[in-house]
Formats: structure tokens, sequence, C-alpha cells
């Protein structure tokens, strides 16, 4: 299971950047690879693996979360300012969540930027009950 | 509307500028068993506290009126994911919710607000009686003090039980471990030594804090009313994680207990822990291990088992006087099965404590209590923290015990025994009456000096053994009705000097001579 998903992640990483021929070119070499190892017979538990690593991948993106569909254009910059600072290649996608009130927040899987009214409203709230 | 609620609602407002920051986050992947597994969170530290943000897609409305947060604990920093131990309701955390990084180790609060209450394993008052503002949060993983930061143990601490204080006694800063199997009388030691606290002086008085692991919430409950009844909870404090609380609180209330012990011996003053018990503690962690997938060794316990148990009593400690002198006495529980004190668990603790009192079972249903078997306990410590009349009046004692136990075994199977012999046991008999204790019953010391001194010097040959316990009440009652001086003298001054010790003998002899009905049998075939 191990070895499978290990042959998975390294065929994806190659895969990725490499475009038509040469995409063709590596699947061949892997498939030969696989055969002169022995492993040939894991083929469907690491294409189970590869396809999980591409629908992964297609979910992290940066997520722009706003309160209704107009906010989305108006915090939009502020968004592709995060993105060209951390995540030049990814895509921004959007999300609308009516429970923020107003306000934007950006996420991604690793950080995150809140600047929702809900979070203001929470913490205002928080302070003055102190 | 309220003026003063206006203005600061305004206040508040006007000075309002949230901080726009990047938070460092995660997204749980998985959940099961109290575990939840979390992609990101990229630079989270070992022992981390880590935020599950349930905010989102609620209301603030909803968010106001059920503010509570869920905190976990990254415990496991893998390759992929980060293992993250959830404090709290399991049931409330869901695939896709984010998980921030606080940047901080796990901390309590601590405050001397928490004397007098009843604590979970994060510290948050359970009992009812309104929440708690601490001012001060303390790591729960510290170092313990180093060698140069200590001193010597050279003070007692009074438990209260003669058979503890005279032959294996306790020091403040000591660690002295209670072992033995279930319903031996393991926590009944534990309380009573709680309880006797309130016979030492106020300024000199130790703090008292019981920890509960996997116990029954019935057991603790019954525990915290003995307590409040004797008067023992407005110097104690009680942290609770029972037997229904996730196996993470049972891991974590020991670590709570001694950092809230460390908060007050700072201060210079000392405290009193007891852990009941660290073998449920060792079982909860040995249950997270396993759920973490960490490799399990003997016993299927993680091999850092010793660790868990190592780096908790190390931090029990008498520190010097540029410190301020304060101490830790801890006093773990460590329940055994069938009396094993070879097993893993128990060895672990008895190599890291500074002597252990072992509760036989066997003593125990023959009813003998405290059923502490003298052979094999010990107290590393010793006579140096021992009061110096209980010193004077207890050194043969031990040795007396030891022979009459062995001798009781050899009467089992020796029909005539010579005189000698028979004397021997006969007084063995006396002195094993006098260790008896009913429970919530602790002595002060100097009654126990008054006690053990008549035991030791023959009073109790003349009366029968069945009437030993009888005698001495009333010898306590008779020195404490009519010669009240004596208790005050010995309480005073902590010693037996020879002129008090003669008013003693004197204070004897009439109660001889008062309650000869007492004396039936003749001295001459016991001494």
């Amino acid at each position: 299971m191990q070895v499978a998903k290990i042959y998975a992640k390294a065929l994806y990483d190659l895969t990725k950047k490499a475009r038509g021929e040469k995409q063709e070119k590596i699947f061949n070499n892997f498939v030969n690879l696989l055969k002169s190892k022995g492993h040939y017979s894991l083929m469907p538990l690491i294409f189970k693996h590869l396809k999980l690593l591409v629908e992964k991948d297609k979910l992290d993106n940066i997520d722009l979360i706003v309160a209704k569909e107009n906010d989305f254009e108006k915090y939009f910059k502020k968004a592709d300012n995060f993105k060209k600072h951390f995540y030049p290649k990814k895509e921004i996608k959007k999300v609308i969540d009516s429970s923020i009130v107003g306000g934007f927040i950006i996420k991604t899987k690793e950080l995150m930027v809140d600047k929702s009214y809900k979070r203001s409203l929470i913490n205002l709230y928080n302070n003055i009950i102190k | 509307m309220n003026n003063y609620i206006i203005e600061k609602i305004k206040k508040e407002i006007e000075n309002f500028s949230p901080k726009t920051e990047a938070e460092k986050t995660g997204v749980v992947v998985k959940v099961a068993d109290g575990i939840c597994e979390v992609e990101g969170l990229s630079d989270v530290m070992m022992s981390e506290m880590v935020l599950f943000d349930n905010k989102q897609g609620r209301e603030v409305k909803e968010i106001i009126e059920d503010p509570s947060t869920i905190v976990g604990l990254a415990l496991n920093l893998e390759e992929d994911v980060v293992k993250v131990v959830i404090l709290g309701d399991t049931s409330k955390i869901k695939e896709g919710m984010t998980a921030k990084s606080t940047g901080k180790v796990l901390s309590v609060p601590v405050s001397s607000m928490y004397i007098g209450r009843v604590l979970d394993a994060l510290a948050n008052p359970i009992d009812g009686l309104g929440s708690i503002e601490a001012k001060q949060t303390r790591e729960i993983e510290k170092k313990a003090y180093g060698v140069m930061d200590r001193s010597p143990v050279n003070t007692p601490l009074h438990t209260g039980i003669k058979a503890i204080d005279s032959m294996i006694p306790i020091g403040r800063g000591q660690r002295e471990l209670i072992i033995g199997d279930r319903y031996t009388g393991k926590t009944t030691i534990a309380i009573d030594t709680i309880l006797n606290q309130k016979n030492e002086p106020e300024d000199k008085r130790p703090i008292c804090i019981y920890v509960a692991i996997g116990q029954k919430e019935s057991k603790t409950a019954r525990i915290v009313s003995d307590l409040k009844e004797n008067g023992a909870m407005d110097y104690t404090i009680v942290i609770s994680a029972p037997a229904s609380s996730p196996a993470a609180y049972q891991f974590l209330a020991p670590y709570t207990g001694v950092t809230i012990a460390e908060y007050f011996m700072e201060k210079g003053k000392d405290v009193l822990i007891i852990y009941d018990d660290l073998s449920k503690q060792a079982v909860a962690y040995r249950q997270m291990s396993l759920l973490l997938r960490r490799p399990p060794g003997r016993e299927a316990y993680p091999g850092d088992i010793f660790y868990l148990h190592s780096r908790l009593l190390e931090r029990s400690a008498k520190l010097n006087e540029k410190l301020k002198g304060g101490s830790i006495t801890a006093l773990p529980i460590i329940e055994t099965q069938e009396g094993d004190v070879s097993a893993y668990i128990p060895t672990n603790v008895i190599s890291i404590t500074d002597g252990q009192i072992f509760l036989n079972a066997d003593l125990f249903n023959k009813g003998q209590k405290p059923a502490i078997d003298a052979g094999i306990s010990v107290s590393r410590v010793g006579s140096a923290a021992q009061t110096k009349a209980i010193k004077k009046v207890a050194g043969k004692i031990k040795l007396q015990l030891a022979q009459f136990r062995e001798l009781e075994a050899f009467m089992q199977f020796a029909q005539d025994l010579d005189p000698e012999t028979k004397k021997s046991i006969e007084k063995g008999r006396r002195l094993a009456e006098i260790l008896k204790q009913k429970n919530h019953s602790p002595l002060g010391f100097e009654k126990q000096v008054v006690s053990i001194y008549a035991a030791v010097n023959g009073l109790f040959d003349g009366v029968e053994v069945s009437k030993v316990v009888e005698a001495e009440k009333k010898l306590l009652d008779f020195v404490q009705t009519q010669h009240k001086d004596i208790l005050d003298t010995i309480r005073k001054e902590k010693d037996l000097s020879e002129s008090t010790e003669q008013k003693l003998q004197d204070a004897i002899k009439l109660f001889e001579e008062s309650h000869k009905d007492i004396f039936t049998v003749n001295k001459k075939d016991v001494a």
C-alpha cells in the first residue's frame, strides 16, 4: 500500500510539469520500470492514489469567501495580491457564505486571512463582556 | 438603559482596530477515536495548542450564544499530516474544518482563587460555583528544577497515621508512592493525610491538591463531600478527570495539578499533591499512543512510558531559600494486580520515587487497617524528615513489628513455643493493635508520641489484645483532659525533653492506677 502511494506520488510530480509527448514518454518509462521491478500488479492501486492526488490538488485553491455576490469583485484585488505573494500558481475560487455578514476571508490549506465582519463583531463582543 | 454599558460599548468601538494577519491553518481530513488528522499546519510545534474553527457556517448570534471553543494538542508531526488529540467534544469536529495554530504550548490558568474548587483537567471549574478570572497561565510541560535550586528534605509532612509517621516518615519535598491492590485503603491514606493538615498551624499548612484520574465520579463526589465536612476544602483543590472523560484529559490531569502546585511553590508555599492514580494515567497514555500509531512496547505501553511519570514526579521538589523555600510533596498512587510489585508500571514508579508505602490485601482482610506492610515499605528520606519527638519513641517499633510478623508466620506451624517467643508475639500483637487507626481519624503528632511511647514502654502489656484500641483511646482522652500541658509542650518544642518525658511517665502511672479495670493480663507474660 505504501509502495503504491510512493509510486503514485513520484509519477504525479513528474507528469504535473510535463505536457504532450514528454508526458507519454514518462508514462511509458514508468510502466517499464514497474515491469522490471516486478511491481506491475500494483498498477490499479497506483492509479487509485494518483486519482486522489489529482483531486486533492484541484481542491487546493485559494478560496475567497464573501458574504454576497457583489463583494467578490470588490475584494478580488486583495485576494490577487495574496496569491502573487504566497501562491502564484494557484487559482482563486469564489465562495459565498452569508454567515460572515460582510468583509472577506482568504483561505488556503495552510494560511488564512480573516477580515470578515463576523470575526470583528465576535471580537468586539468578547472585549465588551470581559 | 445603563449608561455605563453604553459608554463602554462606545469606547470599545472607537478603540477597536482588528489586526490583519495571515494565520497558519490546516484542514481536518480524518477524525476518529478522539484523534484527528490535519493537513497543513506546516509550522506547528510539538505539544502546541491547536484551535478548531467551529464558527464556520454559523451565524453571529449562534456563536455568541454558544461561544465554546474546541482545543487540540498536536502530538504527532508526520510527513503529510499532523495528528491532533482533541481536548473536547469530538462529535463537533468535522472533516474539512479549519484548524488554527495558536503558537503556544498547552497552558492552563493558575490562581490562588482555585483553592476550595473542583476543576477539570484544563483547570476549568466544574463545581458550579462560577468561573475564575485567572491573570496568569503556565505551560503544563515544564522542566523540573535543577540540583542547585533544591535543598535537602528536612521538614516533616505529618500524615496523622501512626504507622506512617513512626516507621515510614515523609518529608516536605519528597515523593512517596502508595502502592497496593484494589480496595486496600490507598485513597484513604491520601485523604487522611489531607485531613491531618488541619492540625498544622495555618502559616505552615500545605496547600493540598487531589488529582483524581480515571476514577468513578461518585467516588470523587464522596471525597469532595468528606473534605468539605471536615473543613479541608478550605486549603484543597480537587482536579477531576473521571473515567468517562477522554483519555487525553486523564493523561493531562496530573500535569495540570503539578503546574498549579508549582505556582504556589514558587511563592514559598508548601504543597501536597496526590495523584490517584498513575496506573490509570499510564493506561490512558497507552490508549492515546496506540491511536496515534506510535510503536507499542512491553505490555503495549509506548516506549516513553517511564518518561511520562519521571518528568511528572521530578517536578516535586524542595526549593532553596533563594527561591523562597517552597516545596511540593507528591503522593502518587499505583494499583497493583494481585500484589505484583514487580510488574512494569509499579517497578517504573518505585524506581522514581523516594520510597513506597505498600498496602497488603491479606493484612487488610485480617482487619489490620491501615494495611501497611512495614517490612517492604520504606522512606528513603527517613528520620531526616521526622519530628525529634517521634524519632525518640518510634526507634524500635519497626524492628519489633518485623520480628513479630516473622514469628506470627512461624506460629502457624509450631504448637509449643518457648516463653521468649511467646512474649515477643504478645508484645507484637499489641503493637499491631496500636498501629490500627480508623479512616478519617488522623492523629496529631503529639498524640502519636504519647500513644507510641506508652506502647513501646509496656503500658498496654497488661491489656487484652482486643481491648488495646479502647485503652489507647482512654489514655489519650485522659492526657488531653488532665495533662494537656504535656501535649502542648510536645507540639511546641517538637521534642520529648527529659522533663516532658518524666511528666508523661507520671501521667501514665496515674492512668494505670485510675483505670485498673482495663489491665487484666499479667504483664510478665508479655514483657
